[in-house]
């Protein structure tokens, strides 16, 4: 937001004329829309597809069915509140429920981690450690999840483990970036679609919890959407990463609107029934 | 023509300067007119071993004060294994307060939320609820249930349900799970943040007392992971299983 302040500065000092700061009042105001949505009115966007969901043509308006969801969406892009994901699913799949084009050593990793499961020795991973779970790990995870937005940034505060996500809107990935278990989060918008861009990830972690291995080239792209009238999101997750996977694949997760809950304190570090010995998980 | 023009301008300039403060936070008051904390923020002047806004020492009931001294005494020592933050474990407040690592406030109408750097912990504060107490105190935990209200320019937070496996401060400050923590949040200047907290526990202390934090703005500064429990983990013994 510095960045807007600066600009309208800018044409204080610059008599242009008033057309120019015509054009700079409308970006703060359409910046302001997107960044603070609980106090901002709603996007143009928003108002724009209500105008043209309001104005459709009769057999559309006398039946919700036939108007097009995206189109019956207010607010498409605040994303702030309490989202659920409806179960829980410890395996990612690709769309149509294959596994990942595995590289040779992708499908090694994969296939011994599922073995010792099978033997009754699980290789703990890092949440078993009380350690971020990693993206996308993190996206799957049966608890809930706050998304806040502020000026310049999209927070979301996972209860698993105390996860926080710190995603900052309309910038690019720094150079040099130390490798963490969440990694370094830029997004920005394309229509009503938010895409996420993580890179800077350790190895540490797995990409699901059944045993999904990847490297510090991953790289994770999330498609979030308004869907189902706006009580749920989807996240269309796409991997890549070249030493554990042949080509870039995609996943899904969704998250139910959940306005009655509130996120609670999770304290791993306590009274893990399942902590590991040696590093190693012992169901109790 | 060239007056109206100028007043044109002039109104626009002022709604320009007025919108961009808002967004960046610098005007110092949110949309719906309250101070705006928003944004991150570093203590000034950490308290390892706490004492009361006037400099004193808590007062102490005479059996915690023989818990503290003997904790105190551990830390000096090195001995220290019982420390819950040396554990991984939630500060709790307001020890939480004091960690010398930034926090993030992002303030909205109903619910502000601190992210504190330090071991990846939250707290909500829910605005105009009642504080817990009866049969809705919530089960105890390390950070306890907080609401808030304003009055005038200072954000009230009132904090319970507090578990007592905390410290109040880094050398073993005890308390027992009838603590309760006022927080008064106010603008000191334009880029300082004081808090006067009042402590009330009246299981391990004989009167409430006060303390203050400060913190300072940090604009620019942004969060670092903090994977506490990576230093209890041994990920080369995973070969193991």
């Amino acid at each position: 937001m510095r960045r807007i302040e600066g600009s309208s500065l800018g044409v204080y000092r610059t008599p242009l004329g008033l057309g120019v700061l015509f054009l700079t009042l409308a970006g703060i105001a359409s910046a302001q829309g997107a960044g603070t949505s609980q106090s901002a009115g709603q996007p143009a966007t928003g108002q724009a597809a209500a105008a043209k969901a309001a104005s459709g043509p009769p057999s559309a308006a006398t039946s919700a069915a036939a108007a097009p969801a995206s189109e019956a969406i207010p607010n498409p892009r605040d994303f702030d509140g309490v989202w659920w994901t409806p179960g829980y699913d410890r395996k990612y799949r690709t769309l149509d429920g294959q596994l990942p084009p595995f590289t040779e050593r992708g499908r090694r990793e994969w296939e011994a981690i599922v073995k010792a499961d099978e033997r009754g020795e699980p290789v703990a991973d890092a949440p078993t450690g009380c350690l971020p779970h990693g993206i996308p790990r993190l996206l799957a995870s049966p608890y809930p999840i706050q998304i806040i937005t502020t000026p310049g940034q999209m927070t979301w505060v996972h209860e698993v483990n105390r996860n926080q996500r710190w995603i900052y809107m309309d910038e690019k990935h720094p150079p040099n970036l130390p490798k963490t278990y969440l990694g370094h989060s830029v997004a920005h918008w394309e229509g009503d679609t938010l895409v996420i861009d993580t890179v800077g990830l350790n190895d540490k972690t797995r990409i699901d919890e059944e045993g999904i291995t990847h490297s510090d080239q991953l790289h994770v792209v999330e498609r979030i959407r308004k869907i189902e009238g706006g009580k749920a999101l989807e996240n269309l997750i796409t991997i890549t990463d070249p030493v554990m996977f042949t080509q870039p694949w995609t996943t899904k997760r969704i998250y139910r609107a959940r306005p009655e809950v509130r996120i609670m304190e999770y304290v791993c570090e306590e009274n893990n029934r399942n902590a590991p010995e040696n590093g190693v998980t012992k169901a109790k | 023509m060239s007056s109206l023009r100028n007043g044109i301008f002039a109104t626009l300039i002022a709604f320009a300067v007025t919108q961009a403060g808002a967004a960046s936070g610098t005007s110092g008051r949110t949309a719906d007119g309250k101070p705006d904390f928003g944004g991150v923020w570093l203590v000034e002047k950490p308290q390892k071993e706490v004492k009361t806004t006037a400099g004193k020492a808590p007062p102490l009931k005479p059996e915690a004060a023989a818990l503290y001294s003997k904790r105190k005494q551990a830390v000096a020592a090195g001995e220290d294994a019982d420390d819950p933050v040396g554990l991984c474990l939630p500060h709790g407040v307001p020890r939480l307060l004091s960690a010398p690592r930034p926090i993030h406030i992002l303030q909205k109408p109903k619910q502000i939320t601190v992210l504190y750097e330090a071991n990846h912990q939250a707290r909500m504060f829910y605005l105009d609820e009642p504080v817990p107490s009866g049969d809705n105190m919530p089960d105890p935990t390390f950070n306890g249930a907080s609401v808030a209200r304003w009055s005038g320019d200072a954000l009230i937070v009132e904090t319970v349900a507090m578990n007592d496996q905390t410290w109040l401060d880094d050398v073993g400050l005890p308390h027992s799970e009838a603590l309760k923590v006022v927080e008064r949040y106010q603008f000191d200047g334009a880029d300082r943040l004081r808090v006067n907290i009042t402590v009330t526990d009246p299981e391990t202390f004989t009167a409430p007392w006060d303390m203050q934090v400060v913190y300072k703005k940090q604009p620019g500064l942004r969060f670092k992971e903090d994977p506490c429990s990576e230093k209890f983990w041994h990920p080369g013994k995973e070969s193991g299983g």
